[in-house]
């Protein structure tokens, strides 16, 4: 057999030669004059149909294949969509939209019926969409959903084709912003009726947005194109637009550094930093708050002193400087940065609701039984492994026990494990994460009433649901803000979760990438104006 | 007929021809010793942060001014490249990462060994299981043959068929998570492939001549398959045994990597690697130090694993 | 032979009836639903999506439905992915994964069965050293570093082919080799001892002593009993490596099967782990089955039933 090896060798030589021209040949072509984007979407969406789509990974692809009446622009303000105009009356609870000339990729004009028909859609409970609540600020939504009102009795009407009345439940400030929001997206009720997989196919897709559907390879990409019917069409300048399914970051890293990618989200943790510095990466709000939660029923986390001590013994900035590493902010408060308040910025107007302090740690400590963390039982912290769930839990673990001389022990459970152990209130301190889907303040506070189905932390304060009572029904919208800050006041004094930091966004952009909108909720990138410029 | 060699002192004459062997027994030896007093080599603790300097690279040298507390832990007062002054009431020491620091600034060396502990427990536990459950397992279900062996085999399908991270989830739920769970889990599956193994050699040599001679001999059956059959397919057993040793410590990591693994701040090899692949452009010792030592130890375990056959091998009657 | 195939089948049938048991209540006792999440839901909804889903009918019912659809081959709608059913995702899935796989196991047959004679017939050189020294390496070095190191060389230094995502065969050539690294040096090693064990036995002298040349002697007579283990341990591979495996596919983006075998339970997607499981069995106990039928092929004196 020796005569063999030559010939493999050679062989292998051949191949990579070949390889090597193959590779060489390529690249040298100037691919970036078309108006092309190739963006990681990450992961397969579960569905593209408004009703029953959840995550921001089914919003970004259907923000691009759809339009509401409004659509938010670069400050997130809601600018006209399908809808012309509007109208809202002196309280704010009725509003009559003017539609304009729209037409779906079918051809269809979009009219007022559609939307009614769409929104009825989502909250009938023959839907069973989890995103039905959207639409409970509508008269009767709520009641629809339950199954104790009919269909007609819901606050939406088309009055003609143009015109759609809707009429809430109280005024809700963040209505018209909610109208740009997937779940509230018209479908093509013709469409739906004859056909109700026409969602999963691009053959039979009907949207009205700046893209149309061309192909959809399963776990592997989406690709659209621009819609000639769409009624903005001579301003959308991009012409395709791929979206790729890849879920490993070290190798979007690399399909973006070899030029295979132009849009990438997330790096992995230990580039961050790195790319962060040399520019490659940047940063963007994101509302959503890092908390771990109290379990107020444990007999020692009952005690609020405790639960101060805990929180006042940990030092965020070195968490966010040395692991988190993306210039998130320390959260001394539960509402994160970019929801509007009376006039300025809800969290700045509100501050700091208390300050990192281990001496005072540890007399809070002392108070509640135990001086220098003696006879404090070994506490257990829930965690899972995602992200950097795992390392701050790791450092928070090694400052408490420093600082404290107390003890924990973390467990790791499995997402879905994870989430029922939280519902059933069978930890003791877990991770936690709340973002919100509509920006007002009370998408974070109304977390915390009584019986919330999300206060996790079993935590119950009689004025604090008082307040929130007020903020979601009076129509005053700055004694709302106000019942709110005072609210939030409680909940810090009370302590039943321990904020950790308000989060950011580390995209990146290939820097011929423009126009690209990052929008606080909804999808993760807003395609409609983007283009490219070398 | 004697098949079986009983002169043990010529087995281990044998065996002391060989070079590579006492390399490889000298490899696992050191190994072993590392891992029991490794952790303690350093003045450092595997759970021991120093944030300020994380993912220093191996052989990093600084000064640390610290004091006790009282639970054993330190508070770190400076540190710093440059010789630091000492105060009373303070003590200063010179500390070198001799293998790097991880994300979190803890010694990678300390860690290296302590994960060797976990790891090395997981990988020889399992194949133990593996090796006694398979053998029995499988030399009876190949040696009757018949209906016994169809209803033995189905029920290693039907084990194999049902999806492990299920079980996994089911055990972690029965027992506490932790190690003994993860050796139950792994230990559990692990042993099936080998059955299947075991019963495919055992139905090929039960048809060759020296069983059927020492059948006629009247040797019981148990002596048949112990004595002669199974001894006789040494070769892939022990070939199978060494390769659920990285394949039990890559499923631990596996299993942490969903969640389910040893918990944190504890190391093991397979963690460790986890944690050195996110960050293996930039920190690639992370991820270098954890493989090397695992491939160092498998490479070992093999060696052994060869060197173990041909000693107990019934016709080996070289030089 | 063909009553023993016949007799195969109907206890395969059975098997796959426990399978499916365990499988569903072992999937029904773990915590977490498919339609918990982050945020919960307020428990009006929950119960529409419940009722739409078939998921408060009593267990018995569910139970049954699941054996009706598994008779029929119908797996029904997936819960996560909500505008595909579990069909469709197998079927899309199983090509991927299948092509991928074959190439492996061509890699694994050629590369291994060849490196473990070379390694039998120079036993104790150096040809054999160092054939073992690289089989150590792929089997003690996880499939996943292999990929990483893969992925960082050639695609990201000499960018000779594409990191990641499916479609030619460039796509191929990483992930095909970090999944045959491990069989291969398996099979090398599996082939290496029995074939040692093989030149060993009496028969073997006898046809030396025959003065029949060697590379004879081994194609004719050591190799086809020495290829036993190799072939009991390629059955169950190949059921697993043509349903694809999880880890490569995610590093390299690729759209098989394997991703469903784990995700499908972090989901606690139920119709999706039931029509993944049935599946990978099926293909299991097939595997399982030929590799039976080989043993009584190469060596006639196996007798697999009485």
């Amino acid at each position: 057999m020796p005569q063999k090896k030559p010939s493999i060798l050679f062989l292998i030589t051949l191949i990579v030669i070949g390889l090597f021209i193959i590779g060489c040949n390529k690249s040298s072509v100037d691919e970036k004059k078309i108006q092309q984007i190739t963006y990681n979407l990450g992961t397969e969406p579960e569905t593209l149909d408004p009703a029953t789509a959840t995550g921001r990974i089914e919003a970004t692809v259907q923000m691009a294949l759809f339009e509401g009446l409004t659509r938010l622009d670069e400050n997130n303000k809601p600018v006209p969509g399908i809808a012309k105009d509007w109208k809202v009356n002196k309280e704010g609870t009725n509003y009559i939209f003017c539609l304009r000339d729209a037409k779906w990729t079918n051809g269809d004009l979009v009219t007022a019926y559609d939307f009614e028909y769409a929104w009825k859609r989502l909250l009938n409970p023959d839907t069973g969409a989890n995103y039905a609540y959207q639409l409970w600020f509508l008269k009767n939504g709520e009641e629809y959903t339950k199954g104790k009102v009919s269909a007609d009795e819901v606050g939406v009407k088309a009055l003609d084709e143009k015109t759609l009345e809707v009429e809430l439940k109280v005024a809700t400030p963040h209505f018209l912003s909610l109208t740009a929001f997937p779940s509230l997206y018209p479908v093509n009720k013709n469409i739906v009726e004859s056909n109700p997989n026409w969602h999963t196919k691009p053959e039979t897709f009907v949207g009205n947005g700046p893209f149309k559907l061309v192909q959809w390879e399963h776990n592997q990409q989406i690709v659209l194109a621009k819609n000639p019917t769409y009624w903005a069409n001579e301003d959308v300048k991009l012409d395709k637009l791929i979206m790729t399914m890849i879920g490993e970051q070290n190798t979007e890293l690399t399909m973006f550094e070899t030029n295979q990618i132009d849009i990438a989200e997330d790096p992995p943790l230990s580039e961050i930093r790195r790319l962060l510095d040399e520019g490659t990466a940047s940063l963007h709000p994101e509302i959503s708050t890092y908390f771990y939660s109290f379990n107020t029923d444990n007999p020692v986390l009952g005690d609020k002193n405790v639960r101060r001590a805990l929180s006042m013994a940990i030092d965020r900035q070195s968490l966010i400087d040395n692991i988190a590493q993306a210039s998130q902010k320390p959260a001394l408060a539960f509402v994160p940065y970019g929801i509007p308040g009376k006039g300025k910025d809800f969290r700045e107007e509100g501050g700091n609701y208390f300050e990192e302090n281990v001496e005072k740690a540890r007399e809070l400590l002392a108070l509640a039984g135990y001086p220098n963390g003696e006879d404090f039982p070994v506490l257990e912290l829930l965690c899972v492994a995602r992200g950097n769930h795992q390392r701050i839990a790791e450092a928070i673990q090694e400052m408490w026990l420093k600082n404290l001389n107390i003890r924990v022990k973390i467990t790791n459970q499995e997402w879905k494990v994870y989430l029922q152990s939280l519902i059933e209130g069978n930890y003791q301190i877990a991770i936690a994460v709340w973002g919100t889907d509509y920006i007002d303040a009370l998408s974070f506070m109304d977390v915390f009433i009584s019986d919330g189905s999300n206060n996790v932390a079993n935590w119950s304060n009689k004025e604090y649901d008082r307040l929130i009572e007020i903020a979601q029904t009076n129509d005053d919208p700055k004694a709302r803000i106000e019942a709110m800050h005072d609210a939030e006041k409680i909940l810090i004094d009370e302590m039943p979760i321990m904020p950790i930091y308000f989060f950011t966004n580390v995209n990146m952009y290939k820097p011929w990438v423009k126009g690209v909108i990052v929008p606080v909720i909804g999808g993760f990138q807003e395609f409609r104006w983007a283009y490219i410029s070398k | 007929m004697q098949l079986y060699s009983s002169n043990y002192s010529n087995l281990w004459i044998r065996l002391k021809e060989k070079k590579l062997l006492l390399i490889a027994l000298f490899t696992i030896v050191t190994l072993s010793i590392l891992a029991i007093i490794g952790p303690y080599l350093t003045p450092f603790t595997y759970s021991e942060q120093i944030l300020t300097l994380k993912n220093k690279p191996p052989g990093y040298d600084f000064y640390l001014k610290y004091n006790k507390n009282n639970n054993g832990t330190i508070n770190i007062i400076e540190v710093s490249e440059e010789p630091i002054e000492n105060a009373a009431g303070f003590k200063v020491e010179k500390r070198i990462f001799l293998f790097g620091s991880d994300a979190l600034g803890r010694d990678l060396f300390t860690r290296i060994w302590y994960g060797a502990r976990i790891s090395l427990s997981i990988g020889l536990a399992t194949a133990f299981i593996v090796f006694i459950i398979g053998s029995i397992y499988g030399g009876l279900s190949g040696y009757y043959g018949g209906w016994i062996d169809e209803v033995m085999m189905r029920i290693v399908e039907v084990l194999n068929s049902i999806p492990f991270l299920l079980y996994v989830i089911l055990l972690m739920l029965i027992f506490e998570p932790g190690l003994k769970t993860i050796l139950f889990a792994i230990g559990g599956v692990y042993w099936l492939p080998m059955a299947r193994m075991i019963r495919g050699q055992v139905i090929t040599l039960k048809e060759q001549d020296y069983v059927l001679a020492a059948l006629s001999l009247g040797a019981s059956s148990w002596r048949i398959l112990f004595k002669h059959i199974l001894p006789n397919s040494l070769g892939p057993i022990l070939v199978y045994t060494t390769l659920t040793i990285p394949e039990a410590i890559f499923t631990e990591a596996w299993l942490s990597f969903l969640g389910m693994g040893v918990s944190v701040p504890i190391a093991s090899w397979g963690s460790l690697i986890n944690d050195g692949i996110e960050g293996m452009r930039s920190y690639p010792w992370q991820l270098f130090f954890p493989s090397f030592l695992i491939t160092i130890t498998m490479l070992a375990f093999n060696i052994i694993g060869d060197s173990l056959r041909d000693a107990f091998d019934p016709r080996f009657k070289r030089k | 032979m063909a009553a023993y195939i016949l007799r195969r089948f109907g206890t395969m049938l059975l098997s796959l009836f426990f399978i499916i048991s365990l499988t569903f209540f072992m999937m029904k006792v773990i915590p977490g639903g498919p339609f918990s999440s982050e945020k919960r839901l307020p428990p009006e909804i929950e119960e529409n999506i419940n009722k739409k889903y078939h998921l408060n009918d009593p267990w018995y019912v569910q139970y049954k439905d699941y054996l009706i659809r598994t008779v029929k081959l119908d797996f029904g709608p997936s819960f996560k992915y909500k505008s595909r059913t579990v069909n469709e995702i197998i079927a899309d899935g199983f090509p991927v994964s299948a092509k991928l796989g074959s190439t492996v196991i061509l890699i694994t047959l050629v590369v291994g069965i060849n490196l473990g004679i070379v390694s039998a017939m120079k036993q104790n050189q150096t040809q054999d050293y160092f054939a073992m020294f690289l089989s150590t390496i792929g089997f003690s070095t996880p499939n996943f570093i292999i990929a990483y190191l893969l992925m960082y060389i050639f695609a990201y230094k000499l960018k000779l082919v594409p990191p990641a995502m499916w479609g030619t065969w460039k796509h191929m050539i990483l992930p095909a080799i970090s999944l045959a690294i491990l069989p291969t040096a398996v099979v090398a090693r599996l082939m290496r001892s029995s074939l040692i064990e093989e030149l060993q036995q009496d028969y073997m002298l006898t046809a030396k002593a025959k003065g029949l040349m060697e590379r004879q002697i081994i194609y004719r007579h050591a190799l086809r009993n020495a290829i036993i283990p190799v072939i009991t341990y390629l059955g169950p591979l190949i059921a697993t490596i043509f349903t694809g495996s999880f880890i490569i596919e995610h590093i390299f983006a690729i759209p098989g099967l394997g991703k469903y075998f784990v995700s499908a339970i972090q989901n606690r997607d139920y119709t999706l782990i039931l029509g993944t499981t049935v599946f990978y069995s099926l293909i299991l106990m097939l595997m399982n089955l030929i590799v039976d039928i080989l043993y009584t092929l190469i060596d006639p004196r196996v007798k697999l039933y009485k």
